[in-house]
Formats: structure tokens, C-alpha cells, sequence
């Protein structure tokens, strides 16, 4: 079942009850369509809720394996509301890898559900850096954000972090040539 | 319909519904109601014990009818049945026994089960949602965790009238002894089709071991038939042999109705609506919480035959109204014959 905005707050709202329910708390960072959804950035609909990172007391850890409660929690709603059953899912957590843009969670906008579950949705400029990167690698999603010339180069650099190798760069500069910004400096 | 509402209602009918079976089988009580299926005392007894924690007049009523009527128990199956019940359930089923066992009327070689280890004691009766005073309490119910008043047998009990198509179980155990060959005979004769070896089993509540070598000692006895069905065997018995046999026209032999499943069922529906049921939740909880129980009864609500709606597309707390219907449905399947 794919989901608007409206929709993927109930679901949320469903998730912090279930969380509260099983005396559980959690903290997370979503990226992707989820995001852009709540943030009022697409207008479209989604299948899915991209768990970035889980927020702890000593910074984003890796959402992958997602907490027990939080599966638990997820299993419930997905049973409630006839979702796929990884309807949120640790899917992106291999960007934390390799690190993330900096500044990332001083943008982030955070809702907090039944005072159990903190989400905190990536901002626009984080999400045109994973959008690059998810297009030059599978290609997709790249009208979602209409992003500037600075955003695009500021997400390039970011990219390159991420897979330094030569074929990668080839690929980044067509994807952004696509995207309309012809000779790209991105260093060696 | 609001959780509370729906908890009442329910219990009010499983009250009446429980009265009515009992005073039919020789609880002292005003008879209300004439069924014409035949009843299974075990898994009414473990429906009936749970409902009257809110009835106390039932529950020492049913225990009168045990002290008098304990032979026509069988120990071993009520166990069985309360094991697919909580750990409160079992103990409550134990201290029930152990009451009766010593107060029973005829001498019995029955020896009452006392937990190995003492529980956390609760009050037995709750009257209108509030736990029921306890001057004296009982010492029996006390070893098994239950405060209660101390009570003895009111000796207002009869046994069961045997003519009556509720208590043709009783008539078969009569026959047959209480054992796996009394329930056998009586779901393969009120049933109105052929039946596979596991129905008989989930049915008769012993061990699918016993209920094989039941089955073919009745078939070597020439009283049962068995056919191969694709790659099921079934088994049935000729019911207008046995209809000249007790003396009763083959169209009024009592009808059959799974109660092992239906009153399993029931009783964690009536636990869940009492205990779960009445936290305080939102209405998107209630019903996801409704569907969780759902989840668990489902399976044994269909092989009851009660009639459970699709509920797909109703997501989140829409699902409320649809539990209800299956709270309805439920009742709708307890409801017998008032008496003419």
C-alpha cells in the first residue's frame, strides 16, 4: 500500500502507540520519499519509510538490525493498516558508512509521536546529496527537488566521498551535465 | 459501540448463557431455555467458572452440582481443556477441583493437584467491576491463590435428567464410563456428517492416541463405520442404530456443536474484553489490540463456524466496528431454545 503525507503521519502516530504500548522509545533519521512527504517537498506517495540512522546518546548509530521493539512496534502497524511488512526499513543506513553531509542534523526537522518515537526528516539539502548519489548510481528521482547549480556541486563533492573511484566521477560529471551544469570541478 | 458496553453485554449473556446450560444438567436454578444440542460439560465447566467470577451465585451453585455429580466429571479432560487457557484459568480449574474432590458426595479415589509453588493471592468474585468482600476465607481456594468467603456444598444440586438432549453426554458416559469412548460416541452421533480422526480428537480433548485406538475398538465393535476420502480417512456411526438403541427418534438426536473451539474461544474473548479490554486506550490501540486477540481466536472461531466478516481495507481504528460484529456473532452462536 503507498502512502501520502496525511497518511504517513497516522502511520507514524500508529508506530509512537505501538512503541509506547511495548514501554519502548526510539529515535530515528529518515531520508527518501518519507521525508520528502512530510516535509511537503513532493506531492506524491510512498511505499516505504528509509531509516538513515538511529539517534542514541552518543550520536547516529547504524539502523541496521532496526531495535526489536521498534520491529515489533513496525509488524503491528503493518498488520493494522495492510503494509508491506518492511514498510520502514534500515534500507539507506550504508551511507553512514562512509559519513554524512556535514551539518546533517542541524537541518533535520524532528516530530516527535506519543513522546516515544523522535523522527527527525532530513532536510532539503541533505536529501539532494543522497538524491545525486542514489541517481548516478540506480538513477532516479532527480525532478523531485529542482536543485541550484551550488546545492548540486555542494552534493557532487559529497558523493565523492562516498566512492572516490574514477568510473564513479565519469558517471557523476554525465549525471550533472544531465541535470545541467556543464564542466564540474570535482578535483582529481 | 464503546469497550465498556461491549465488556458488560457480553458478560450479562454469558451469564445467562451459562445459568441456562447449568440449570438444564441439574444446577438448582430457574430453567429458562430447552436446547436441543448436546452439551460438553468440560469446556462448559471452564467457560462457566470464568464467566461466574462475576456471578458468585453460579460459580457455588456449579460447585454444588460438582460435589454430587463428580463422577460424571472427567478430571483429566477439564484439565486438558484448562491447559489451552492462562496460568490464572489452570489455577482457578485446580482449586475448583480440589474443592469439590473434597466435598464430593460419594467417596472418590481423586486426589486434588496443589501448585508447587504458592501464588500471589487474588479475589475470586468481582461485583460490578469491584473486588467482593472476604470475611472468612476459604481454605481450599486460599492454597490456590483465590480469596473467597468459606463455603460448603448448598445440596440444592440434582443429578442430571438423562432424557434431556442436553445431558446425552451424560447418558453416554453412563454407558460407556467417563473416558475417551463416551465423548467419541457422542460427537460421531450428533454429528450430521462424516468426521476426520483430528475433529474427533480436537473435539473429544484426549490425545489423538487414545481417540485412534477409541475409534477402531468402536469399529471392531461393529457400532462405527470408516471410509478413505481422497487421502483422509473419516468415521461415522449409523444413527438410526443408535437412535433404537437409547430410544430416541433419529430426527430428535441432539445436534452437534464444536464447543471445544467456540468455548475456547469465548473465554479468551471475555478475558480480553475484562482485563485487556478495559485499559484505557485510544481508539486506534483498542482495535489494534481487538485484532491481536482476533489473531489468536480466528482459527478456532471458524472451526465454530461462527461467522467471521472480512476485514480487509479496514486499517487502523476502523477495525472497531468489525470486532464488534464478531462479539455479535459470537452471542448469536450461544443463543439456544427458549423453553416452550
Amino acid at each position: 500500500m503507498n502512502f501520502d503525507a496525511r497518511e504517513e503521519n497516522v502511520l507514524l502516530k500508529a508506530l509512537g502507540e505501538q512503541l509506547s504500548a511495548l514501554d519502548a522509545r526510539c529515535e530515528i533519521v529518515v531520508i527518501g520519499g518519507a521525508a520528502l512527504l512530510a516535509l511537503g517537498l513532493v506531492n506524491r506517495t510512498t511505499s516505504d519509510v528509509d531509516v538513515l540512522a538511529l539517534g542514541s546518546n552518543e550520536g547516529l548509530k547504524p539502523a541496521d538490525p532496526l531495535p526489536p521493539p521498534l520491529v515489533e512496534a513496525r509488524d503491528r502497524v503493518a498488520r493494522d493498516f495492510e503494509l508491506e511488512p518492511d514498510w520502514l526499513n534500515p534500507g539507506p543506513t550504508e551511507l553512514l558508512r562512509f559519513g554524512l553531509p556535514d551539518g546533517l542534523m542541524e537541518r533535520v526537522e524532528t516530530r516527535r509521536f506519543r513522546s516515544v518515537l523522535t523522527v527527525h526528516f532530513a532536510g532539503r539539502f541533505d536529501q539532494i546529496h543522497f538524491k545525486l548519489y542514489a541517481m548516478v548510481d540506480p538513477g532516479r528521482h532527480e525532478d523531485d527537488l529542482r536543485p541550484t547549480e551550488e546545492e548540486l556541486l555542494a552534493a557532487a563533492r559529497w558523493t565523492r566521498t562516498h566512492d572516490p573511484s574514477e568510473s564513479f566521477r565519469r558517471k557523476l560529471l554525465g549525471a550533472l551535465e544531465h541535470l545541467g551544469v556543464e564542466d564540474a570541478d570535482l578535483g582529481a | 459501540m464503546q469497550t465498556s458496553g461491549l465488556r458488560d453485554d457480553f458478560r450479562a449473556n454469558l451469564v445467562s448463557f451459562s445459568w441456562g446450560q447449568w440449570t438444564q444438567m441439574g444446577v438448582s436454578g430457574r430453567r429458562d431455555r430447552e436446547d436441543l444440542w448436546a452439551a460438553d460439560p468440560e469446556a462448559l465447566l471452564v467457560l462457566s467458572l470464568v464467566v461466574s467470577r462475576h456471578e458468585p451465585r453460579l460459580f457455588d451453585e456449579i460447585l454444588d452440582w460438582l460435589a454430587l455429580n463428580l463422577r460424571l466429571v472427567s478430571i483429566q479432560r477439564l484439565r486438558n481443556l484448562a491447559r489451552q487457557q492462562d496460568d490464572v484459568v489452570r489455577r482457578l480449574v485446580d482449586a475448583v477441583l480440589a474443592w469439590s474432590i473434597t466435598h464430593a458426595k460419594e467417596v472418590t479415589r481423586r486426589a486434588p493437584v496443589a501448585p508447587s509453588v504458592p501464588p500471589e493471592p487474588q479475589t475470586l468474585f468481582r461485583i460490578d467491576g469491584r473486588e467482593a468482600r472476604v470475611g472468612k476465607a476459604d481454605a481450599i481456594f486460599a492454597v490456590h491463590g483465590f480469596r473467597r468467603p468459606a463455603t460448603g456444598p448448598s445440596g440444592k444440586s440434582r443429578v442430571p435428567d438423562l432424557s434431556a438432549p442436553i445431558n446425552l453426554g451424560f447418558r453416554l458416559r453412563e454407558v460407556f464410563g467417563v473416558g475417551s469412548r463416551a465423548e467419541v460416541s457422542r460427537i460421531l452421533l450428533t454429528s450430521r456428517s462424516d468426521r476426520l480422526l483430528n475433529e474427533i480428537a480436537e473435539a473429544a480433548a484426549y490425545a489423538p492416541r487414545n481417540v485412534r485406538e477409541t475409534l477402531h475398538s468402536l469399529i471392531e465393535a461393529g457400532i462405527t463405520e470408516t471410509a478413505q476420502r481422497a487421502k483422509s480417512r473419516t468415521y461415522r456411526v449409523e444413527r438410526n442404530r443408535w437412535s433404537g438403541f437409547f430410544g430416541i427418534a433419529e430426527q430428535d438426536i441432539p445436534v452437534y456443536v464444536p464447543w471445544v473451539p467456540l468455548m475456547r474461544a469465548v473465554t479468551k474473548m471475555h478475558l480480553w474484553l475484562e482485563e485487556d479490554g478495559a485499559v484505557q486506550r485510544s481508539a486506534y490501540m483498542q482495535a489494534s489490540e481487538a485484532r491481536r486477540l482476533m489473531d489468536r481466536i480466528r482459527p478456532d472461531l471458524r472451526a465454530a463456524d461462527v461467522s467471521v466478516q472480512d476485514d480487509r481495507g479496514l486499517h487502523g481504528a476502523d477495525y472497531w466496528p468489525a470486532f464488534v460484529q464478531v462479539v455479535q456473532a459470537v452471542l448469536r452462536s450461544l443463543e439456544g431454545e427458549p423453553i416452550s
